[in-house]
Formats: C-alpha cells, structure tokens, sequence
C-alpha cells in the first residue's frame, strides 16, 4: 500500500467507515472500494474538520477517487 | 405545570417501495435499509390534502383521549405545504372539528425543526394568555412537491401528521429549550417552481455539526450530561444521519431510535411519532427532542416525565 492510500485508510478508519481493506485501491471509485456515497459525505466532513479546510460542491463533484482526494487535499494544504 | 400529555397520529394506509426504486437508482436493499433506512414510503391518497391528514390526526387524539372540542383553547399546525396560501390549514381544521370560537387558532411555517419550535411557542402562548388546553399538529405532506426523478430526495420523505396534547398535568414536562438559525445556508433546503431540491451534502454537514453541539448546549442549561438523558429523540433524517448524530454525542444507538423503514421522513412529523410511543414508557425519565432541517433551523428540548404519570 503506498503511503497516500495509508493517508485514506487511516481517514476512513478514523471516520468509521467499513471498506474493502485487502482490495483497496486508491486509483479506483469509492464506490468500486465498498464506500457508498454517503461515507464519502462523512469522509469529506472529518477531513474538512481535522485540517480545518473545506472542500466546495464543484470540488466535491470531482472527487471520484480516493487518490482524487488526497491530490485534492494535498493542493488545498499547501 | 404544562407539558405533552398525550399523542395521537394518522399515518396514511398506502406504501410505496423503494427497492422498487433501486434498480432506477443503483442501489441495493442493504444501503435502503442500513443508510437511508426507508423501505416504504407512506403516501396519502391523491383526494387527501393537507388539511384532511391533520384533521383525522386530531379526531384520533380527541376519541383517544376523551378530549372534547369545546376543551381545546388553541390549536396550531406546523406546516409549510398548506391546501392553498389562503387560507391556513388550522382554520379549516378548526371548522371541520367544530371547536369553540374561543379557541385561538394559527399555523408555523417551519420544516423539520417545526415540532420543537411549536411546542415551545404553544407553551408560552398558553402560559401568557392563561390557557390549559392546547393541540399542537404537524401534518406536511411532501408527496406534494417531491420530483419522482431526484434520487436525493425521492426515497426519503413520506406523509404523516400528528396531534399533540399540551394541557396541565403532563406526561412530560418541557423543561429547557434551544434554538437556532442560518439563514445564510437557507438554500441547502428549498422548492424550485414547486419541486423540492436538497443539497443532501450541506444538509448532512449541517446536521452532523450543528445538531450535537446545540443538544450539549442544551443540556448544559439544564446541568445534566449526554449520558443521563435515557432517550433521544431526533429528527429521522436519514438512519445514516441520526447514527452520525448518536456517534457524536458518544451514545448509544439504543437511545437514538429510528423509525422510519415502514414510513420514511415525515418532516416535522418525525419527532411525534416515536414520542407517541415513548410516551408510555415509564423506564424514560429524561428525554431530549431535536428537529433540524429547512431554513437551516433547529430546536432542542429536554423533556422530564413527572411523577406517578
């Protein structure tokens, strides 16, 4: 597991949310790694939270991936 | 002393699947029920209007509890899908009951946080005009103006009305309130030329943040802490919602029911009916009521069953 998928799985652990962990794979959609669209609500909520950022609804429309949104974080940290 | 002494409802008989949905959707039974929490739908006949949901909720609670017409001093229904702009939907419920022409009656305009608010206003309406005997109804058909296409919305929301018994010698106290708004976010709920539209996004956000943090307040008033409140009773949302809310205050999802599978959000009806049936629970001594949702607004409130009831 690369270190940004590390990132994610500590997040969704974080949030409590159950996902695929043996399969997971950052470069697909969350959905295709067991994350419905209402985790990912929750997701966003505890990133936004833990590093005080906000994501908007066009940039949250264009998070498809979990790499998406490290990438997307990433540029919003730095 | 005045509280809620009793509860009645009308839920409509005819249901509406949502697995029938899911396909359309993609969506499987399993996020129906463990996330949304809605299967069924209750969806009022196309010949019901507004007005007939409250009404019949308040024939219900009059033959139950023995309540005569010429008792009841105020009357106020919570909704914000009237049977026309004018004029308000608790003057035909008035008329049609045959109450007393002493009786005050008028409507709020409020959504989910409607129920909290009306009990507060009800209270202290009656406590300055020296009144006994009050009825507080929610009945807010969505089925009205939900688009059958909007898979945000479509699956959640379904019909009911509530009556509520305010009078002396309650059940359960109303003891300490909290209120609050964010007119700046009022867009998150709306209709667009008569058709609901939700940022289910901004609403959870809303929900998850504001509503735990409102309830600690609340309770902060009346030096108690989350854990010895033996029963919350929010909004229905969503499951996934009073989960998020539950996880937040660190308490069991025990003592935040949901109860929405067979009927879906029935906006401002939600919090009155499980209370219905919470009511008669003489384990319950603390109870916290919380409604969010349109304007964005919310409403908390720490209810205590008194002795011997």
């Amino acid at each position: 597991m690369m270190p940004n998928d590390q990132r994610i799985t500590e997040a969704l652990n974080e949030a409590g949310i159950d996902f695929d962990v043996e399969g997971f794979d950052s470069s697909k959609s969350f959905k295709e790694n067991g994350i419905d669209s209402l985790d990912v609500m929750s997701l966003f909520l505890m990133l936004e939270e833990k590093f005080k950022t906000k994501f908007s609804e066009s940039e949250a429309s264009g998070i498809r991936t979990p790499m998406d949104l490290t990438a997307a974080l990433d540029k919003k940290l730095e | 002393m005045l509280g809620i002494k009793a509860i009645a409802s009308y839920v409509p008989e005819r249901r509406e699947r949502n697995i029938d949905l899911a396909g359309r959707f993609e969506l499987d039974e399993l996020f129906l029920r463990d996330k949304i929490g809605v299967l069924e739908r209750a969806v009022k006949a196309p010949e019901q209007d507004t007005s007939d949901l409250a009404y019949l909720a308040l024939d219900r609670l009059m033959t139950e509890h023995r309540l005569k017409a010429s008792a009841i001093e105020l009357l106020v229904v919570v909704t914000q899908n009237p049977d026309r702009n004018i004029p308000h939907v608790s003057a035909q419920v008035h008329g049609r009951a045959g109450l007393s022409e002493s009786c005050a009656a008028f409507d709020i305009s409020l959504g989910c946080s409607g129920y909290v608010y009306g009990l507060a206003v009800v209270k202290s309406f009656m406590q300055a005009q020296g009144l006994s005997c009050a009825v507080l109804i929610t009945a807010d058909p969505y089925s009205k103006i939900i688009d059958p296409t909007d898979r945000n919305t479509v699956l959640l929301f379904g019909d009911a009305a509530t009556a509520t018994l305010v009078a002396c010698e309650p059940v359960w106290t109303l003891d300490t309130f909290s209120f609050g708004s964010k007119g700046k976010d009022w867009s998150a709920i709306r209709t667009d030329a008569g058709k609901f539209v939700m940022d289910g996004r901004g609403v959870f956000n809303f929900a998850a943040t504001t509503v735990p943090n409102d309830i600690k307040i609340m309770l902060g008033k009346a030096d108690l802490s989350p854990d010895q409140i033996d029963r919350y009773i929010l909004h229905q949302g969503s499951r996934f919602i009073v989960q998020t809310i539950a996880n937040r205050l660190r308490q069991p999802l025990a003592k935040c029911p949901t109860e929405i599978e067979r009927y879906g959000n029935t906006v401002s009806s939600t919090i009155p009916l499980i209370a219905e049936v919470a009511l008669c629970d003489v384990s319950l001594r603390n109870i916290v009521l919380s409604g969010f949702g349109v304007g964005l607004s919310w409403a908390s409130c720490l209810c205590v069953r008194t002795e011997g009831s």
